[in-house]
């Protein structure tokens, strides 16, 4: 009697114990049928384990070790507010200045990015504006896998990386801040909690465009009629995102935990974290604009009105929109409606947004981010609650 | 000098059992936890609550405590992924992390490139059934033929043949293209 798939599985998994192994051995060894089946088993398996090993944590994705996961528990097991005021639930704060920085530099990650904004002439921003987004139509972009395919050919090919990253840094006041990041870093000038500076390196690189593939996201995104330029077709853009600066007043469970990941050092974060309560952290982001640079040939209204036509406005919209920014000085967020609201205010003497979720579309307190620019810098406060307190902070910064 | 009660000596040895239990487990919970979301901030939030529901309402006497574990685990994962606009986060994050503020990554375009094999593996496992899924998700993380067992509630002996169906299944959608939209 030949051996089943299930032996045969678990005989290459090294799952069985020793009798059964020893039988399915010598049985192998006197039948060649069973042991082509296991050949192909083992081949099926391979292939199986190589596609799954994409989903593997990388090295910059391990965990923390697992003695400083338990001293991470046993410390919070004992707050009643385990769940609400998770890094998950802070995330989204750092999904708006995400949305900010990503559209900033044109980055390659969704076709929202790399045709709205992907291709501006020196781009320095001096004004932040918003672009309310159908939010299906991103999650149409998102769900095709051509275009998601189409996107990431266009931008692995081409992209040269001139100044790499290194990992965020820890500083222990705003002038090493200043003297790291290469920019004068505010504070906000009346806390009285602890504030937990870090600074991030930043990185620079370039690309080529390649018109064709470019053409073909546009053509698969199910609007023939546009048409991009000739002239953009190789097209060099170098992009330089300098050092940033973000400091976490308070109970920062984001901030701590990236800490805890850079540094593996729990004692540091343990005083703040049990000293204020969650609905304390307020994180500052400061970053001077990223500068794009393009051939000046590249007319960035032009492509900005077929890139917002492909996320789905009318061309007279798109017109309209594209003609009223300037898109060399401009920060656009998108906003995808529904999701996320939007107000525009005064803020630390300049033109600004509060940005917060429509209610009821996440978990835990609201969030909000107030986002403005001034001389040059990207600024953004975000935090829990009501609004006017993380207002209050930008409007206090020295 | 003072002597300990009974209940106190008693509490002093289930701490200690939960938390050999915890060490033990904790990176392939969160293996787990990755594969299924795809994020780090997430996949140890959600092994951190994995561990607190854990100490907070163990399961009955006739459970083993790993087949518990990575069935809360799964159902966290799964739970979180189903989660509204996860997904439009989820790339957000990425673009966050090719940028450095967060953290830092030397190399966009093979950030690109990974996320895209992710994301392609993500979607084959999403076509198929959750258990299935489920199953091989759970043998990449590392679990023996024992845990998947108790995890997924199956019979030890039938590990090894679930595993090859799911093999060819997943390979069936692969070099179909894995284009469908998933079945809900």
């Amino acid at each position: 009697m030949h051996l089943t798939d299930n032996s045969l599985r678990a005989y290459l998994d090294q799952q069985l114990p020793e009798p059964e192994r020893s039988r399915i051995e010598s049985h192998l060894q006197d039948c060649p049928e069973c042991a082509e089946r296991l050949a192909e088993l083992s081949a099926l398996a391979k292939q199986v384990s190589l596609h799954m090993a994409a989903l593997k944590p990388g090295a910059a994705e391990a965990p923390r070790p697992a003695s400083l996961a338990l001293r991470q528990f046993n410390q919070k097991e004992t707050r009643p507010m385990f769940n609400i005021f998770s890094k998950r639930n802070l995330r989204p704060l750092w999904v708006t200045i995400a949305v900010i920085a990503v559209l900033a530099i044109a980055l390659n990650f969704q076709p929202v990015q790399a045709l709205a904004a992907g291709f501006l002439g020196l781009f320095r921003v001096q004004q932040v504006t918003i672009l309310p987004i159908n939010s299906n139509t991103i999650q149409n972009l998102q769900n095709n896998q051509d275009i998601s395919k189409s996107v990431s050919q266009l931008f692995s090919d081409s992209v040269t990386t001139t100044r790499a990253a290194t990992p965020p840094q820890q500083v222990p006041d705003a002038s090493s801040a200043s003297k790291l990041a290469g920019f004068e870093v505010r504070q906000w000038k009346d806390s009285n909690l602890p504030a937990d500076i870090t600074v991030s390196s930043g990185q620079a690189f370039t690309f080529t465009v390649n018109r064709s593939r470019a053409q073909q996201i546009l053509t698969s995104l199910g609007n023939n009629s546009l048409q991009l330029p000739q002239n953009i077709d190789g097209a060099k853009i170098s992009v330089d995102i300098p050092a940033g600066v973000s400091t976490a007043y308070g109970d920062c469970p984001t901030m701590s935990a990236m800490r805890l990941r850079e540094k593996a050092n729990l004692a540091a974060s343990t005083p703040a974290a049990s000293a204020a309560s969650a609905s304390d952290c307020l994180v500052l982001l400061q970053v001077p604009s990223p500068a794009i640079k393009t051939p000046p040939s590249i007319d960035p209204a032009q492509l900005a009105a077929i890139g917002l036509q492909a996320l789905g406005m009318s061309a007279q919209d798109a017109q309209s929109f594209s003609q009223k920014v300037n898109w060399s000085t401009t920060l656009v967020i998108p906003i995808p409606t529904g999701e996320v609201s939007y107000q525009d205010i005064q803020v630390d003497g300049a033109k600004g947004y509060v940005l917060a979720p429509v209610q009821g579309t996440g978990p835990g307190n609201a969030r909000y981010s107030v986002v403005w620019v001034k001389n040059g810098i990207i600024y953004s406060v975000a935090g829990t609650g009501d609004p006017a307190q993380g207002l209050a902070v930008a409007n206090d910064l020295q | 000098m003072s002597f300990r009660s009974e209940e106190e000596r008693a509490d002093q040895k289930k701490r200690a059992a939960f938390e050999d239990l915890f060490l033990q487990n904790w990176e392939k919970v969160y293996g787990v936890l990755f594969r299924l979301t795809g994020d780090r901030a997430e996949a140890e939030d959600l092994a951190l609550e994995t561990f607190l529901r854990l100490w907070q309402r163990p399961p009955a006497q006739d459970q083993t405590l790993a087949g518990w574990l990575y069935r809360v685990a799964t159902n966290l994962g799964y739970n979180a992924l189903r989660s509204a606009g996860r997904r439009w986060r989820h790339e957000l994050d990425a673009g966050m992390e090719a940028l450095a503020v967060d953290s830092g990554s030397p190399n966009p375009a093979k950030e690109v490139e990974r996320n895209e094999d992710r994301q392609r593996v993500q979607q084959i496992l999403s076509q198929m059934q959750e258990r299935q899924a489920q199953l091989l998700i759970l043998r990449h993380s590392g679990l023996s033929y024992q845990e998947i067992a108790e995890t997924l509630n199956v019979a030890p002996t039938s590990v090894g043949a679930l595993l090859v169906r799911a093999e060819k299944e997943f390979v069936r959608l692969y070099e179909e293209g894995g284009d469908h939209a998933p079945d809900g």
